[in-house]
């Protein structure tokens, strides 16, 4: 019950906090300064820690024996201010000051896990790995503090006070039995959500970026199956090159002086996101209703230290299976992929020729 | 700040809690391999809409990422959960995914360039034509 306890004294606290806050401020300035002081910081997605505060307090003090209410329509509100999480904290301001603290408190307390879980950070997880929740905390706090420096130590405390709580929600919510399901559904808000925001965002850029978080969301996902190789290849690959292809990609042929075309017309829109929507359904049907052969569970590497079989760092079997069983597609690839970067460098290069030598040698590149 | 301090130590004293009590999660864990299929085939789905109602030649590359990326979820996803199969193998075919979906990048990133350098405009509409 030790956890309760904690969660529930870290609520009263945070309620404690804010209503300090306000009371000082309605006492300093005009009510109005308080009020506006409230509103701005429910937007700032306070609102998401108030929640599971209150539900942690009302389960703590025994509420719903004496009231009758279950405590399952409280778990589905955290559960909603869960799933609306990332979205809501990325769309405002201090929002990715919130985002960036859950991510660094979701490795700050993974580290902590696997330091209780083994003997001292000894055999039970992959170094990769571990050195990955580090590197993820160390980035997630030298960006707040940067960005503290540059808009202000208030917002930067609302906004990583709204991440912290969030976390606190969550981790409730999942009951800390499984963190890997709590891995796995921030991961999927994260993938998921940033999928949706590249399809209604209407800058090209900003599409760029919430791609970006998307596939963040992907290497951590592969992170998640036992795949460390894959996952860090993921980061390097996409997010640190076909990313910044995309970024110069749309800066070499973005005209400021036309505005981007939202969508195509609605005689080929509607029927294709009748499509588009269709597929998706079935997809989802078919992935979710089937009932697939799989494994034994003790059969399955995991990376919780409390399931049967751990995952082992995977770069030495891929390098081996990529010298032996699969060097006919490996030599493949690698032909393929130099016959690609030679045809894209002369396909980039011969028009822009052309034009300085007179437009003479253009088809070359078009045939 | 003394309220984000507090949830922080609740959250490490739950992990504190969850660590002095393995028996409670000794169950397995809650997420299978239908899970990973599910969030692909958002993220497909996702990236089909982009594709079909995106007139931005880049749009749509980013649209093609991502269904790229689902696909190569699916084969790590299949490879750790189902009997008889080797983690590797899925992990090896992801990683060709990723070397191919490069290339591609690169390469079309390079034909939208010179069709902007052709006809000013990366819209797919305005590029109707063999010889721009």
């Amino acid at each position: 019950m030790i956890v309760h306890d904690l969660l529930a004294l870290s609520s009263a606290l945070l309620l404690l906090y804010l209503g300090t806050r306000l009371v000082r401020a309605a006492r300093e300035g005009e009510p109005e300064a308080a009020l506006e002081l409230f509103t701005h910081a429910m937007r700032q997605g306070l609102w998401l820690a108030i929640i599971p505060a209150l539900c942690e307090l009302y389960i703590y003090l025994g509420l719903e024996s004496r009231i009758g209410l279950e405590p399952s329509p409280l778990r589905m509100l955290l559960i909603s201010a869960f799933v609306m999480l990332p979205v809501v904290l990325i769309l405002r301001t201090a929002s990715w000051i919130a985002f960036e603290t859950i991510l660094g408190a979701a490795a700050v307390v993974g580290v902590l896990r696997e330091f209780m879980a083994s003997d001292g950070f000894g055999v039970s997880l992959s170094d990769s790995r571990y050195l990955a929740l580090v590197v993820f905390a160390t980035i997630a706090a030298s960006t707040l503090v940067v960005r503290g420096a540059i808009t202000g130590w208030g917002r930067t405390g609302l906004g990583v006070l709204a991440g912290l709580a969030a976390i606190g929600g969550a981790v409730s919510f999942f009951s800390v039995t499984d963190f890997e399901a709590a891995c796995f559904y921030i991961t999927a808000a994260i993938a998921v959500g940033s999928g949706v925001l590249i399809l209604v965002s209407d800058k090209i850029v900003h599409m760029a970026f919430w791609l970006l978080a998307s596939l963040a969301g992907f290497a951590s996902f592969y992170l998640l199956l036992g795949a460390d190789f894959l996952g860090f290849t993921q980061v390097l690959v996409y997010i640190g090159g076909i990313l910044i292809l995309f970024l110069f990609g749309v800066m070499l042929t973005q005209r400021v002086d036309v505005p981007l075309k939202a969508a195509v017309s609605l005689r080929v829109l509607v029927p294709g996101v009748v499509i588009g929507v269709l597929t998706t359904g079935l997809l989802v049907f078919l992935a979710g209703g089937n009932n697939w052969s799989e494994k034994a569970a003790k059969d399955i590497a995991q990376i919780s230290p409390n399931a049967v079989k751990v995952a082992e760092p995977t770069a030495f079997g891929l390098g081996e299976a990529f010298m032996s069983t699969y060097i006919l597609p490996f030599e493949v690839v690698s032909v393929l992929l130099l016959v690609a970067l030679v045809g894209a460098t002369y396909i980039a290069r011969g028009k822009s020729e052309g034009d300085s030598a007179g437009g003479a040698d253009g088809e070359g590149g078009a045939a | 700040m003394i309220g984000s301090f507090g949830t922080c130590f609740s959250a490490v004293g739950a992990l504190l809690a969850q660590a002095s009590a393995p028996a409670a999660g000794a169950a397995s864990s809650g997420v299978g391999l239908q899970h990973y299929l599910v969030v692909s085939a958002l993220v497909f789905g996702l990236g089909l809409l982009i594709i079909i109602t995106r007139r931005s030649t880049i749009a749509v590359l980013m649209g093609i990422e991502l269904l790229l990326n689902s696909a190569g979820l699916n084969f790590v996803a299949f490879a750790k959960y189902s009997a008889g199969a080797d983690p590797l193998d899925g992990q090896v075919v992801t990683l060709f995914v990723i070397v191919i979906a490069a290339a591609e990048a690169a390469l079309a990133l390079a034909i939208a360039l010179n069709i902007f350098n052709s006809i000013n405009s990366v819209e797919l509409d305005d590029a109707h034509s063999l010889k721009g």
